[in-house]
């Protein structure tokens, strides 16, 4: 049963590439799954967000549940307050890289951060995700929609890493793997800071 | 606990004001030939549609360009909107045509245009607009012509015998791409379709209205799912329901009970804020849940009743067709329970935290979303 389920999935897979394209064949769905897909596409985002999954999933998530739905509520701040913002003078990618590559560290080295701090860059790090979501060319209710759609883009992608990360938990070579996966991370975020600085 | 989610249904009617559920039904045309020749075709759609080029593809009338305007004729009395559509008639006209086999066109007029007064506003005020024309007699068939920019469409003709006091109803035809309709028959009793064709446009109209056009049922079977992705619990809920909206569908079918979509539209969206709700605050399945699961069944019932009463049902395979859309109503819901299973109860479902990190937001999120439909639907 379990392998039939495994298959299934397998072929759900597949049929992936097919709706993950910008411009939905769904009618009416295009704004929501261009959000769902934006965390994806922005580099300091996705670095972000898997450093969050790997970081929790390692760290019993059931222990830190208060900090990823405080997590979440600043992610939901920054999406209405970038809904009213027309443009952003600061450039809100370079705290995003530098939290993403302390806590992709922080999961190498294997330690865990001082609560009230964990709280702290949580806070920082969801209202800046949600503050470097809007989409400049869309308006209105487009914009709204697409913002949803981001919240929820990144909500699920961090509690699937995070998922992925607490079965790679138990074991020491699972661990190793997750650490491997973290120190590309870091480095990944060290490479962007870095191009960003050559700018 | 309690107060706190009633807080946040409460922020959701300020934080949520994309959350629509209108959309635009496709136009019913009949089209009645006698023996004479004499062409009479009643067109019943949305005078407010027409008029401001709002058609099917918007799944929310609120998604359109011209929503505003939508929204103001949709205010108007009928006498107001009147003049509105006179002034809109020769267009229309000009768009539509009836041709005959030997393509042929046939002049039509319109001779009378009914709107009823406005209604409940959530959903379209259906009028009624009559045209009259005369075909050849030596035409064999006629093939009607709606362009998509007025929306989807059914289209059927009667053959009429005044001498010997017999009519003939062809086969409904559904068009939802801009083109032509199939020749419709004047001269012999048109075939029957097969029973399969019957079966096939029926379900695939029941699982249409579940996936992807009925956000609030997707919305209400995802919080079925997530209260318990046991089996046995999620087996009892579903079935319920199911009993539920099949008794409803088929009294409501059979014009033997009905409500007011005034009524029965904003309790069908307090319903999934109540399922939303109880996720959150009940653990266990208890047998009040199933209680109002199946209380709830029946009112969307009504819900899948009154959007089939929309689309007619064939005189001659009334049964069928009911039995095959509620098929394929359900092959929708298994369908959501199917990529709920695969893209959640799968992954985290044994998780310790399923409940506070999944369970806990997306219901909040439903009921949300669905306490801001109950207040919208609310509106006159």
């Amino acid at each position: 049963m379990r392998l039939f389920l495994k298959y299934l999935i397998a072929s759900c897979f597949l049929c992936l590439p097919q709706i993950a394209s910008a411009h939905s064949p769904i009618k009416g769905m295009g704004h929501f799954l261009n959000g769902v897909l934006h965390p994806l596409l922005v580099p300091e985002q996705v670095l972000l967000l898997l450093g969050l999954g790997l970081f929790y999933g390692q760290h019993q998530p059931n222990q830190h549940k208060k900090n990823i739905l405080y997590f979440m509520l600043a992610v939901i701040i920054g999406l209405f307050t970038s809904y009213f913002l027309q443009s952003q003078s600061i450039d809100i990618s370079l705290p995003l890289l530098i939290i993403a590559l302390i806590i992709n560290f922080f999961i190498i080295i294997r330690r865990d951060f001082y609560p009230p701090v964990l709280t702290l860059l949580m806070l920082i790090g969801g209202l800046l995700l949600g503050l470097d979501s809007a989409q400049a060319e869309l308006m209105g209710k487009a914009r709204l929609v697409t913002l949803f759609g981001s919240g929820i883009g990144m909500y699920f992608l961090m509690i699937y890493t995070m998922a992925l990360s607490e079965s790679f938990s138990t074991q020491a070579w699972r661990i190793i793997a997750v650490r491997i996966l973290a120190s590309w991370l870091s480095a990944s975020a060290l490479m962007v800071l870095a191009l960003r600085f050559a700018q | 606990m309690m107060h706190k989610i009633l807080l946040a249904l409460i922020l959701s009617l300020c934080i949520i004001p994309s959350a629509y559920a209108d959309l635009v039904k496709p136009a019913l045309i009949e089209i009645i030939v006698d023996k004479q020749g004499d062409v009479e075709i009643e067109i019943r759609a949305s005078i407010e549609a027409l008029l401001t080029g709002i058609n099917g593809r918007y799944k929310n009338t609120k998604d359109a360009p011209n929503a505003d305007e939508y929204d103001r004729l949709r205010k108007m009395s009928s006498e107001q909107l009147q003049p509105e559509f006179n002034a809109f008639k020769e267009k229309f006209l000009s768009k539509i045509f009836l041709q005959d086999d030997k393509n042929r066109k046939i002049t039509l007029n319109i001779k009378e245009v009914n709107i009823p007064e406005r209604g409940y506003t959530k959903v379209p005020r259906i009028s009624l607009i009559k045209l009259t024309g005369k075909v050849d007699l030596s035409a064999q068939s006629v093939q009607w012509y709606y362009p998509m920019s007025f929306g989807d469409y059914a289209v059927r003709l009667k053959q009429v015998n005044q001498a010997k006091q017999q009519f003939h109803w062809s086969e409904w035809q559904w068009l939802r791409k801009d083109i032509i309709s199939e020749p419709l028959s004047l001269t012999e009793i048109i075939a029957q379709k097969p029973l399969y064709e019957t079966i096939g446009n029926y379900i695939e109209l029941g699982y249409k209205h579940i996936l992807p056009k009925g956000m609030d049922h997707i919305l209400f079977i995802f919080g079925l799912f997530l209260f318990s992705s046991k089996f046995r619990p999620l087996l009892w809920q579903i079935t319920m329901f199911t009993i539920a909206h099949t008794i409803t569908l088929g009294l409501a079918m059979n014009g033997l009970f009905d409500l007011p979509e005034r009524i029965v539209q904003p309790l069908i969206a307090l319903s999934i804020v109540y399922v939303g709700v109880e996720n959150i605050v009940n653990k266990g399945l208890k047998k009040s849940r199933l209680v109002l699961v199946f209380a709830f069944g029946l009112l969307h019932g009504l819900g899948f009743a009154s959007m089939l009463a929309d689309f007619g049902m064939p005189d001659n395979a009334f049964v069928t067709a009911l039995i095959s859309f509620n098929i394929g109503v359900e092959l929708g819901q298994l369908s959501i329970l199917l990529v709920a299973f695969l893209f959640i109860g799968l992954v985290f479902s044994k998780r310790e935290w399923y409940k506070p990190l999944v369970i806990n937001p997306a219901s909040l999120l439903i009921a949300m979303i669905a306490f801001y439909w109950f207040i919208d639907r609310l509106e006159y």
